[in-house]
């Protein structure tokens, strides 16, 4: 594992995420192997034991590509990401929360003060007498002691640092991810800003497409809990908010198969400026109602629609947030 | 060049969204040729120079990216003006070209011509209204320049994306529809079918004829109406080219010009019409000895049996059953005496409603007119005396084929001695229709004089104003005065009964010419009712997705250059469905509609506005979800080839990429704050409606941007999005009222998504008074200015719109650790904790 071998270095790195990305790494079992022997692996804190200062150490530049997943919510994560785009020639983000702000970019449906309060001081499992919340410096035994700063706003990788490519999904899909690394390693890059995923819409690849009728209007949306969902029609035409025509592919409609609607997680398609809008667009459009009251009435069924349309993108969204007051 | 948002920084405040560069000469995409943008500022006069700094918009434009050169001119549209923009193509190689001037729809052609005739793709041609939508609308200068400078950036902005297109030709149907029967329909239907072309006549009623068969002689000639009216009826019938359908109505219109699917409904008649020879020996055989039944075709002046001929001159000469009436029908036990007296066993009691398409290239409206109801006005006495009539009972009277052979006769049998006319019945005022009927004063002067001639009746007409003018109307006029007639200048402002109840009534009228009230017995009142819509003209435009004007009638292209044409293409006007007017005018209107049809047809194709959509096969998923929303089934499915979608050339029409347009319309504010309003305007309506408002020199808030799109159910939510991120303080979207669509159901599509999105930026902290969808049509330019005025007001009041920071803005790692500390809440809940005894 030195240069001398004249493989190319890789880095892997996480942010604000639930590892699930790491595990889709894992999931590639022996595929993995492959990686690992045409690669060397200079940093990759789930698996092995790098320092950041043995990164800090090596060149500028001197990494051939760094996967990081998971958003940017704190100090720290804005570090290490600056520090591998330094030392990195291609930067990649790896996953939802990566790519789009994930799930932790819910987190700006509130402010930090909000976070804290639910977090550390309401929430029924919290013991905390003292009212302790995150501090940047703190005393403890004697000991200094220090955190890092906890942002406002959630963010997406390419908020913060300069990224090349992108390997969507939540997790990405195994197979997104070998041919991702492949066209990586192929030497012929696609344009940078490519996601390394096909550039269509999910019902390209879902099974039920043929299922799906010419005459297509919603008159209830339903929850998947609320109903015996077919497991051979499309989802959107039994009511349940399907996601798939505004999503990318390449997952192989993984939940549509698992008999859950796509819930968006590989982002848009590259001609779509803001997912979540054109799901909107697309899906309201298809309410069989014309008038405000049963419209109204129909997106009952839709309780939370931030939470729907931007479960995965928010922090990349064109709104990003909930305005601050 | 690729272009990814998903992961990106996102869009920037002044950047692209794209990795396109749009500075000075650089190519949009690779192989493109150097963007160079000719921007052209009009002074209009000083229309536009005098509110607007047409030198600092002129500029502010030289500034901007890809624009090569940035002019102002006294009067683009002159031919000097277009010869600039041709000039300059050629010498200076522009292949973008920006006119800021005047409405759209009103130069964009002369503009796409100019630019055409320098070979340039009309399509890199914008347009920029800062004259309706500015100039005309504003009084301060500084703020209706800084609007058109906006206007400006955002239409430079916008031809980066055009693209060159091609108008596509599609092949037009020989056939025509007529849709009404009377002498407006039956002209130009004849016309059509004289030049070869096949039409289908449809009429509501039993028989073609219309109005103008019940007349008895017209005006100012006093030729018999039915001598000229009745050889045209059977040529109807006759002509080889014509399909006469009666008793038949459109219930609906698929399709685009060039090729309509007409759906028709034939009610039974009950008569096989091919069968029926018109003998009229089963009304005489009906088990009713004598007729019952108001005649509709004498206004209810005689009585008819269940199964009766429209008229004596119906065309078709076939009898009809009445369902309502005939005793079969209400009781099944009738003896059937009149399909035993048929010998042609041409009647058919278990005849069905039948449902047809037609398939057709163009339409003719000829739907007419319906007479006031002047029980509206009840103090004519109308309904309450027995010898109040209206104009048209009287002309029943007066015809020698009429109820009484002629006789003008009052209710009892007598003649009457002293007859009163009341003109401007249900016209002219504001309490009915605001509008003259323009025929009422020449037929009361007709009907004085036949009045006159059979009964030696003195005759009374009270008038407001004589309106006669055309070809020998004054002449006839002076012929009436001459015979005797009274004329009395002045409102008839009560009618009443006599005490001593010998039937004759006395009129209160004002003379004016006089200077007296006058008190007038007379002994029959015949009433000049107006004319007015019919009572379903709002459902019959709905049907043919044509437009009414406020009052009601049909309306036309432009009330001068294009009096017959409507807003949908293929679709013609002919006769008193567009507005009053006599018989000459009429026949003139159909020729014209008859013409303009011919003009259509006979060219063979037409060329489609070639702003359609279209499918990219390779980035189409199959998800169909465009299938259904396209109201003209113009998205295709191919069956063979998986599941693409492919688009049908025919019939779909144009949408428009406006999102550049959405983004650029506002920067950011000078100092102070005024609002920013993006207006996203559907071009049949709203966008009308601020041009109505800027033609009647209204004043409203100059915080609005009109971007122009075709629909409002072209609006992505992402526009709406897009503006708000990229500094819009407030987006107002501007569409048809619900029912109106141009494009059937669009408005629908963007009240669905409008209420979605609504819940969304609520969610997310913006207010709601930030994003309204207000339905303007093209006639509510005063709607326009309140809802602009009060949308600017509340967003005033509310402040600029904070959004989150953006990527570039957001502060150093530095930053958000110094803010960090916050020994807030745990220093204050520990300070509370401390605090409690």
């Amino acid at each position: 594992m030195t240069e001398s071998e004249g493989k190319p270095k890789v880095a892997f790195y996480w942010c604000a995420s639930c590892g699930g990305c790491e595990e889709a790494v894992v999931d590639l079992a022996e595929g993995i192997l492959d990686v690992v022997g045409a690669v060397d692996i200079v940093m990759w804190p789930v698996a092995m034991d790098f320092k950041r200062a043995d990164v800090e150490a090596m060149p500028d530049g001197s990494i051939l590509a760094s996967f990081i997943n998971g958003a940017i919510r704190t100090t720290e994560q804005e570090e290490m990401a600056s520090l591998l785009r330094r030392k990195s020639q291609l930067v990649i983000a790896f996953g939802a929360c990566s790519q789009l702000g994930g799930i932790p970019g819910l987190a700006n449906l509130f402010d930090r003060e909000g976070i804290y309060q639910a977090a550390y001081l309401e929430s029924p499992s919290t013991e905390n007498p003292g009212g302790t919340l995150p501090r940047l410096r703190s005393r403890e035994n004697g000991y200094e002691l220090s955190l890092p700063g906890f942002y406002e706003t959630v963010r997406s990788l390419g908020q913060v640092i300069d990224v090349d490519y992108a390997i969507p999904g939540c997790a990405p899909h195994p197979t997104v991810i070998q041919s991702a690394v492949a066209t990586l390693l192929s030497g012929e890059l696609p344009p940078k800003g490519t996601v390394l995923a096909p550039d269509q819409a999910l019902c390209e690849e879902c099974p039920r497409r043929e299922s799906k009728p010419l005459d297509l209007s919603i008159s209830e949306f339903k929850r998947p809990h609320e109903v015996l969902i077919d497991e051979e029609t499309c989802l959107l035409a039994q009511g349940l908010v399907c996601l798939g025509p505004a999503t990318r592919a390449g997952c192989g409609a993984a939940c549509v198969c698992g008999n859950m609607p796509c819930s968006g997680c590989s982002g848009p398609t590259s001609r779509v400026l803001d997912h979540g809008g054109k799901a909107i667009s697309g899906i309201a459009s298809l309410i069989g109602a014309d008038d405000e009251e049963t419209i109204d009435a129909v997106l009952e069924g839709i309780p939370d629609p931030v939470g729907t349309f931007y479960r995965y993108g928010l922090p990349a969204s064109l709104l990003r947030r909930k305005t601050l007051s | 060049m690729l272009r990814e948002n998903g992961f990106g920084s996102g869009p920037t405040r002044d950047g692209s969204t794209d990795g396109s560069t749009i500075n000075g000469d650089a190519p949009l995409t690779n192989g493109d040729p150097p963007i160079r943008i000719g921007v052209y500022v009009c002074h209009c006069g000083t229309n536009i120079a005098r509110t607007v700094d047409v030198e600092r918009v002129t500029e502010k434009a030289g500034e901007l990216p890809g624009v090569a050169v940035a002019r102002d001119y006294k009067y683009m549209c002159s031919d000097p003006g277009q010869e600039l923009i041709k000039e300059d193509i050629e010498e200076l190689g522009l292949n973008r070209i920006v006119v800021a001037s005047c409405s759209p729809n009103l130069h964009e052609g002369t503009f796409r011509g100019a630019t055409a005739a320098a070979g340039l793709n009309p399509f890199f041609f914008q347009m920029v209204n800062i004259r309706e939508h500015a100039s005309w609308v504003h009084e301060d200068r500084d703020l209706a320049t800084e609007k058109a400078v906006d206007l400006v950036r955002a239409a430079v902005r916008r031809v980066h994306h055009h693209k060159a297109l091609e108008s596509r030709r599609v092949s037009i149907r020989p056939e025509a529809l007529v849709v009404g029967g009377g002498i407006a329909g039956i002209t130009a239907a004849l016309t059509l079918a004289e030049a070869g072309k096949h039409v289908y006549l449809v009429e509501r009623e039993a028989s073609i004829g219309g109005h103008m068969a019940q007349f008895d002689k017209t005006f100012p000639t006093l030729d018999c109406a039915a001598c000229i009216l009745t050889p045209k009826m059977t040529q109807v019938k006759a002509h080889p080219n014509i399909t006469l359908m009666t008793m038949t109505e459109v219930v609906k219109v698929d399709g685009f010009v060039g090729s309509y699917e007409v759906t028709v409904k034939h009610r039974p008649r009950y008569i096989d019409v091919s069968l029926c020879i018109g003998c009229q020996q089963c009304i005489d055989a009906c088990v009713y000895k004598r007729g019952k039944f108001e005649d509709e075709f004498d206004v209810g002046l005689s009585k008819r049996k269940p199964i009766y001929l429209p008229n004596a001159q119906a065309v078709p000469q076939v009898v009809l059953i009445d369902p309502e009436q005939c005793i079969q029908f209400s009781s099944g036990k009738c003896k059937q005496t009149c399909v035993e007296a048929c010998d042609r066993d041409a009647i058919f009691l278990d005849q069905e409603e039948q449902v047809e398409t037609l398939d057709v290239g163009a339409i003719i409206m000829a739907t007419g007119f319906q007479t006031f109801d002047p029980r509206r006005s009840p103090h004519y006495g109308y309904g309450i005396y027995p010898n109040v009539y209206t104009a048209l009972e009287v002309e029943r009277l007066v015809n020698a084929s009429g109820p009484t052979g002629g006789e003008v006769v009052l209710r009892d049998g007598e003649k009457p001695t002293s007859v009163g006319i009341v003109h401007c019945v249900g016209s002219r005022n504001q309490k009915n229709n605001p509008w003259c009927s323009k025929v009422c004063c020449m037929y009361s002067l007709k009907l004085a004089h036949l009045i006159k001639e059979k009964t030696d009746a003195e005759v009374y007409n009270f008038y407001i104003d004589m309106r006669t003018p055309g070809k020998g109307f004054e002449e006839f006029y002076q012929r009436i005065a001459a015979e005797g007639a009274h004329l009395i200048r002045g409102k008839v402002a009560s009618v009443y009964q006599h005490a001593d109840g010998d039937g004759e009534m006395l009129v209160d009228v004002e003379d004016t010419l006089a200077g007296m009230v006058r008190r007038i017995p007379v002994d029959m009142l015949v009433l000049a009712v107006g004319l007015e819509p019919r009572a379903d003209a709002e459902d019959v435009r709905r049907t043919f997705n044509i437009t009414c004007s406020g009052d009601g009638w049909f309306m036309e292209r432009h009330p001068k250059l294009a009096p017959v044409d409507t807003f949908t293409d293929g679709v013609y006007l002919a006769g008193c469905c567009q507005g009053p007017k006599d018989i000459p005018e009429t026949v003139a209107q159909a020729g014209a509609a008859a013409g303009q049809t011919l003009a259509l047809i006979d060219r063979g194709y037409i060329e489609l506005e070639p702003n359609t959509a279209q499918v990219i096969a390779e980035d189409c998923s199959g998800c169909k979800t465009c299938i259904p929303l396209c109201p003209y089934q113009a998205i295709l499915q191919s069956s063979r080839t998986s599941s693409r979608t492919r688009r049908s050339t025919r019939r779909s029409r144009g949408c428009w990429h406006m999102l550049e347009q959405a983004e650029n319309a506002q920067q950011t504010s000078p100092e102070g704050f005024e609002p920013r309003i993006v207006a996203l305007f559907c071009n049949w309506c709203t966008y009308m409606a601020a041009d109505l408002a800027g033609t009647s020199r209204m004043r409203y808030a100059p915080n609005v941007r009109v971007v122009r799109v075709m629909c409002s159910g072209r609006i992505d939510t992402q526009f709406v999005m897009h503006a708000f991120a990229r500094g819009a303080d407030g987006v107002l979207i501007g569409g048809c009222h619900p029912g109106d669509c141009h494009y059937q159901e669009g408005n629908y599509k963007a009240l669905r998504r409008f209420r979605l999105l609504r819940r969304v930026i609520e969610s997310l902290g913006i207010e709601k008074e930030r994003l309204r969808l207000e339905w303007i049509s093209a006639s509510e330019a005063d709607r326009l200015r309140r809802v602009a005025d009060e949308m600017a007001a509340d967003i005033r009041a509310l402040g600029p719109l904070q959004l989150s920071i953006p990527a570039e803005d957001f502060p150093s790692a530095e930053d958000a650790g110094a803010e960090l500390p916050s020994p807030g809440i745990a220093e204050e809940t520990a300070a509370k904790e401390a605090a409690v005894p």
